[in-house]
């Protein structure tokens, strides 16, 4: 392994520069920065997919046959990063880097032809419709039911913690359609729209205020059996292919440098004394290192590979770190970090501040990836 | 190893390494070495660490690397690498007496590398105190008779060289460090799963697995931050970058390596603190990395003043 920037390295990373230059407005830029929650609202999160989508390039991850770059991994290295340090948004990665990998490996080619040139350009925005009131962490007692009834599902049950289901029209869903001596074995794979009569959308808000996630309610739902992804029951082999990518595909450590940057900005220049450098050094050593880390596993995978089991380390890693770096602007704000009458950066910081708790709780908790690690890594 | 017991090492492990061409890793090849990077260095130094070796084998790499550049370099450089004289080694200044310079115990001479040159004091100048150290290596306190010292290098090249080698002497360290937490880790994993109590093996606690997987998290975490600061020194040799990424590796080790070293002897029992296990051993050997790493203020506070910080840690310019 080299780190040294190569000829064609540099010129890829001035090509992106450039476009980046051209292309990124501030509306764009301002929406990244007052992002509160995991995700950027559709708008203008979206706008920028769109610039991105028609350069080829809004999903450097996937592979060429459904409008991927075609680049190697150093390059997509190199966009992420150069992205998320000029205040891009995110792209909103439920669909392209969730659902997308499932319907590209076990969806027919009817379905990748419907759904995913519509993923790429944010055309359909997608939630993630596994957890329900019981199933959290042990998501294979989900309820939810889906009958099949001529050419649909019937779908029974509700789902809970839908982040974005109030943007979205689609979603993908686990649910049940058998009573199976093991659980996992009557899971199937669901993709519903959500536009169809009996589906209900009922807003949460946060621990910092905000609504971003939701309970959907679903009675009595007649979802086309065309939806169904993959083999009736093989839905929770597919779940766990898609948490791979839920845990460990997103080349985070721009974002974290990025919100490092912020929390500086927000907390503004007065406060920067050099035991405030020594809390941000520290904080930087943490990133540079998850981002070694990042380079390591995930930055040498070819398009649309899954990274395995260190997923888990990724996911540990970059949760903490969100909340690291959400903290440190509480740290270095003292007395003013009581005040959320700010509708500037530092309001966004302290509000970004208490949400930030749900990193180590989505997508598997914690306590879930050790889980994993201890037996997956460690062999225990 | 107890305290009292110590040596300076076996000689048997000495020849075998010599015979390896360890200790011409470092040295040009126009010296007549291999002329190896970082990379090749730091995977001497974790096997080194992985086996809690006490011989000063990174000091030696690096007296070979700096003798090549000295004068009449040819017989002294070729008795070391041979495996046939080993030498202590000091960055510091040669101020008398010269406290816990590591190697120097039963040395054939000492090396001093100082900001105008490199300087060396045989055997027969040296009067040396053996001081056991916390890792079970055994250092010496030196005094040197006056006029001792001898300066073997100096010149244009030599403050380059004098950096690179201080800095290459850190980076094994690291990677040391990091060979001996894969062990301790590898050794807690093996003992958690054969160790029985409550009727079954005590991997089978959560609280345990858990534990396992907190360090599983730090030893990865430690082994990036090593690759980064070895990969950005053959990228970019001394300078901005690489001060950050040592920084950075210091920091980060030493938190694997107290989590590591905490961890394991606590899943080790009563064994653990009993001087019979690897753990202990290894525990001292991983307290001894943040004493030895030296700061990393100076560098932290100037990559933020710069605002190098904001940049990318792993796409190096050169
Ligand atoms: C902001 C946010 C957005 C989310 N978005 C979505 C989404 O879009 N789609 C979706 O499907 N879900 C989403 N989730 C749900 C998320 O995946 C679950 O919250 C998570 O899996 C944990 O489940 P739970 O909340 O039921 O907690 P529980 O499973 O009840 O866990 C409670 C506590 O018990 C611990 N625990 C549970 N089981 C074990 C065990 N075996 N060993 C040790 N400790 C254990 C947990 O670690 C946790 O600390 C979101 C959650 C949040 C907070």
């Amino acid at each position: 392994m080299d780190l040294l920037l190569h000829p064609a390295d540099r010129a890829f990373r001035a090509e992106v520069r450039d476009f980046i230059a051209n292309n990124l407005t501030p509306e764009m830029r301002d929406g990244q920065r007052r992002i509160i929650g995991p995700y950027p609202e559709p708008e203008p999160a979206r706008a920028w997919q769109q610039v991105l989508a028609a350069r080829g390039w809004a999903a450097p991850a996937w592979p060429v046959a459904h409008g991927g770059p075609g680049w190697t991994a150093i390059q997509r290295f190199i966009f992420e990063s150069e992205c998320a340090l000029a205040g891009a948004p995110i792209i909103y990665p439920i669909g392209i880097r969730l659902a997308a990998p499932v319907i590209m490996k076990f969806g027919s080619a009817e379905q990748q032809e419907r759904w995913l040139p519509r993923i790429l350009t944010d055309a359909d925005h997608w939630c993630q419709g596994f957890s329900e009131p019981g199933a959290g962490s042990d998501l294979a007692s989900l309820t939810t039911r889906a009958v099949r009834d001529g050419d649909a599902y019937v779908v029974d049950g509700t789902k809970l913690w839908t982040t974005h289901a109030h943007h979205a029209n689609w979603m993908f869903a686990l649910v049940r359609t058998a009573q199976t001596a093991r659980r996992q074995d009557g899971i199937s794979f669901l993709a519903i729209p959500m536009s169809l009569p009996g589906v209900e959308v009922r807003p949460i808000l946060s621990i910092g205020g905000d609504h971003d996630v939701n309970q959907v309610f679903l009675d009595n739902v007649r979802v086309p059996a065309d939806c169904l992804i993959g083999q009736e029951g093989k839905g929770w082999t597919y779940a766990k292919y898609l948490l791979e990518f839920e845990r460990g595909n997103g080349l985070f450590s721009g974002r974290l440098r990025a919100a490092l940057k912020r929390v500086e900005d927000g907390i503004g220049v007065e406060r920067i004394n050099d035991a405030a450098r020594l809390m941000i050094a520290e904080v930087t050593f943490e990133i540079d290192a998850f981002e070694m880390l990042e380079l390591m596993t995930i930055g040498v995978l070819e398009p649309n590979a899954a990274p395995g089991p260190v997923a888990s380390v990724l996911k540990l890693r970059a949760s903490r770190l969100k909340q690291r770096v959400a903290r440190l602007a509480i740290d270095l704000l003292g007395s003013e970090a009581l005040r959320r009458d700010d509708d500037g950066l530092r309001g966004v910081l302290v509000t970004d501040y208490l949400n930030s708790r749900a990193a180590t709780i989505f997508g598997g908790t914690s306590e879930v990836q050790l889980g994993i690690i201890a037996r997956a890594l460690a062999g225990i | 190893m107890l305290v009292h017991a110590g040596g300076w090492g076996s000689i048997n492990v000495w020849q075998a390494l010599a015979d390896l061409g360890c200790f011409l890793l470092a040295v040009p090849e126009s010296a007549g070495g291999l002329g190896a990077g970082a990379v090749e260095a730091g995977i001497l130094a974790r096997a080194v660490g992985r086996h809690l070796l006490i011989e000063p084998v990174r000091e030696n790499v690096v007296a070979a690397m700096l003798l090549a550049v000295g004068e009449d370099a040819g017989d002294r450089l070729a008795a070391l690498t041979a495996g046939n004289k080993r030498y202590g080694l000091a960055f510091a200044s040669c101020e008398q007496p010269m406290r816990t310079i590591r190697g120097a115990w039963e040395a054939d001479g000492v090396l001093v590398a100082v900001d105008d040159g490199l300087l060396l004091a045989d055997r027969a100048t040296l009067s040396v105190r053996p001081v056991p150290l916390l890792d079970d290596t055994i250092a010496g306190d030196v005094e040197v008779a006056s006029g001792g010292f001898r300066q073997i290098a100096s010149g244009a090249d030599w403050p380059a060289l004098r950096q690179r080698a201080a800095a290459l002497l850190r980076l094994m360290l690291v990677s040391e460090t990091l060979g001996t937490i894969d062990a301790a880790l590898d050794g807690t994993i093996a003992y958690v799963r054969e160790r029985s109590q409550f009727g079954g093996p005590i991997s089978a606690f959560q609280t345990v697995q858990h534990r396992v997987a907190e360090m599983v998290v730090a030893a990865r975490e430690a082994e990036a931050v090593t690759l980064l600061a070895t990969l950005t020194f053959d990228a970019a040799g001394p300078g901005a970058a690489f001060d950050r990424a040592i920084a950075g590796a210091v920091r980060r080790v030493a938190h694997a390596a107290e989590l590591v070293a905490d961890s394991g002897v606590q899943l080790h029992g009563g064994m653990g603190v009993s001087d019979e296990t690897k753990i202990a051993a290894q525990f001292r050997k991983l307290q001894a990395f943040r004493p030895q790493a030296g700061g990393t203020d100076d560098a932290a506070l100037a990559m933020v003043s710069s605002g190098m910080h904001r940049q990318s840690a792993v796409l190096v310019e050169g």
